[in-house]
């Protein structure tokens, strides 16, 4: 048997879940709302600063632009969307093992690491779709408001969040596959989302192998200031470290089935 | 085709906790083994190791010579295994689970759909087969349960527990189910009813705190481990006679109820010739004698409680 037997059968239940259980439209939702919020809200941040300061005193506000747009849309996305898959992929393994589900997926000729990455795949396309929806909209936005901004490292800026989400997901279903329930794969995913934002802070090296590498720059990155080549490693340095979760999660399967 | 299982030495310890200790056993290709003990006698454990859910801390369980601990998915290929605590994905329907169960047992596209719907049909879910599993009774979770374990037609049908959810309707019909496939598949069934393994099953294994206590036939193990019951029926009280015999050396015990007499004996010999005396002695009209042998549940008893006091 290989070691992706029952891949297919398995993403095509995950995927089916997702749209059943209304995943994608939650996603959706979440993701749009948190881009086109940041969007709108920086256009319209001057005159609200300007309302809450009152008629006596006077703030000096510089003019918003495409870039600031930009650079809120980024940092909305890598927050509200991320607590949220970390809520609708927390029980993925761990309630699926304590109802007994599981067993009755792995007392069959299934590999650990099939079960886990159709659970990924299934996730992950969810952040694709919302990522996109939310990045298509947002776009249009900025144009609409501001003026275009510029399509390369708008996608880099989208491809960096891409990287880091799914690193979400990973860190998610590794504590789900780790851990007796949900709740508890919940909590330790959101410290070690917390712990992956904040660590590049502390030691910065650590930047040019994570995908903070990349969604730390949005300013440079959409200034056109650093881009290119540069942001090759941290992408990839993201995606490997989604693949070790993805692995540790089947070795965790494999050693408590169900 | 049926698989024969073995048990050889198998161990499973917790810590310093010892839940199944040196478990050897045999099931012919085609038996059905009613796997019987207390609570916490190591029945799921084993069964869980069987199922390639756990392993085992030494010792290994084979089927059709295929370890399920080094090669987990040849075994996986040939079980069925309905565990105890059964939970479908809420979302599915009946008929869905079973497509889905089938495909991942590698079930050929091509005949799935007629599998899905002979096995529907065998456990009598045919109707309900479009609604969603949240939906279902406890009743027809346990039988939809057993469907997705016969879906791809296996070598060996692991039940742990099937029958505790269903109403005796249920259980007979789930009773009957196995017994119209034995031959055909090696079913362990683990079950705390006595009566139901007692109809359903060709062969017995008794474990306690993790030891096999007796394996057999049904018939054997009740020879062997439960001397023969005499049961008597006469008009008027059966009290006197009862006392009378139960100081004698070939009677184990004897219960009265009302003019019903039961009598569990030591040596069946003795026991057909003094007991017939006895009962002109006690000068009560005769209504019915007949001797049987003793129930699953008194052999179960005693030889539980006989380990009990020996450890």
């Amino acid at each position: 048997m290989s070691s992706m037997s029952g891949f297919r059968t398995l993403a095509g239940k995950e995927l089916r879940e997702s749209v059943v259980t209304g995943r994608w439209l939650i996603a959706a939702a979440v993701f749009m709302l948190s881009g086109l919020g940041a969007v709108v809200l920086t256009y319209y941040l001057p005159d609200l600063v300007r309302t809450q300061a009152g008629s006596g005193i006077a703030i000096a506000m510089p003019r918003q632009t495409a870039t600031d747009a930009v650079v809120a849309y980024a940092k909305d996305l890598d927050q509200l969307p991320a607590l949220a898959l970390i809520l609708l992929s927390m029980g993925g393994i761990a309630e699926e093992r304590a109802r007994g589900v599981a067993a009755l997926i792995l007392s069959r000729p299934v590999s650990a690491g099939a079960y886990v990455l159709a659970k990924f795949t299934a996730h992950g396309l969810v952040v694709l779709v919302g990522l996109s929806a939310a990045a298509l909209a947002s776009f249009g936005y900025v144009a609409l408001l501001f003026h275009p901004a510029p399509l390369g490292p708008y996608l880099l800026i989208n491809l960096g969040l891409l990287v880091m989400l799914l690193d979400v997901v990973a860190l998610t279903l590794l504590a789900s596959a780790a851990l007796g329930s949900g709740v508890a794969a919940g909590g330790v995913a959101l410290v070690a989302y917390i712990a992956l934002s904040a660590l590049p802070g502390f030691w910065a090296p650590l930047n040019n192998s994570l995908p903070t590498g990349v969604t730390g720059r949005t300013s440079e990155l959409a200034a056109g200031s650093w881009g290119g080549s540069a942001a090759v490693q941290p992408l990839v340095g993201g995606l490997v470290l989604a693949l070790v979760c993805l692995l540790l999660a089947a070795v965790a399967v494999r050693l408590r089935p169900a | 085709m049926a698989a024969p299982v073995e048990f050889s030495h198998l161990t499973k310890s917790y810590g310093r906790l010892q839940a199944v200790r040196d478990l050897t056993l045999t099931i012919p290709a085609g038996a059905v083994l009613g796997l019987l003990g207390p609570n916490g006698a190591g029945k799921t454990t084993a069964i869980r190791i069987l199922a390639t859910l756990g392993r085992p801390s030494s010792g290994q369980v084979t089927v059709a010579g295929k370890s399920a601990s080094a090669d987990p998915d040849a075994v996986r290929r040939l079980l069925g295994y309905v565990p105890q605590e059964i939970a479908f994905p809420n979302w599915m329907s009946g008929r869905s689970y079973l497509r889905f169960a089938a495909a991942l047992s590698g079930v050929e596209a091509k005949d799935r759909g007629a599998r899905v719907e002979s096995t529907l049909e065998l456990v009598g879910l045919t109707e309900a087969g479009d609604r969603r599993t949240q939906t279902y009774s406890g009743g027809m979770r346990q039988r939809l349960g057993i469907a997705q374990a016969l879906v791809h037609e296996p070598a060996l049908l692991v039940l742990d527990e099937p029958v505790a959810a269903l109403d005796p309707i249920g259980r007979s019909e789930v009773l009957e189910l196995i017994r119209g496939i034995k031959g055909k598949v090696t079913v362990l069934l683990s079950s705390h009813l006595l009566d139901d393994v007692d109809r359903a099953c060709d062969q017995v294994a008794i474990l306690s705190e993790g030891k096999l206590l007796a394996h057999d036939s049904t018939t054997s193990i009740k020879e062997r481990y439960g001397g023969p019951v005499f049961h008597v029926e006469v008009r008027g009280s059966a009290a006197g006679l009862a006392q009378r015999i139960s100081g004698e050396a070939w009677v184990e015990h004897a219960l009265a109820d009302g003019g019903r007499l039961t009598v569990v004996v030591r040596d069946p010999a003795r026991a057909e010739l003094e007991l017939p005396l006895a009962i002109a002695a006690s000068r009560l009209p005769l209504l019915l004698y007949r001797r049987e042998l003793p129930s699953l549940e008194e052999v179960f008893l005693r030889l539980v409680s006989s380990s009990a006091q020996a450890a």
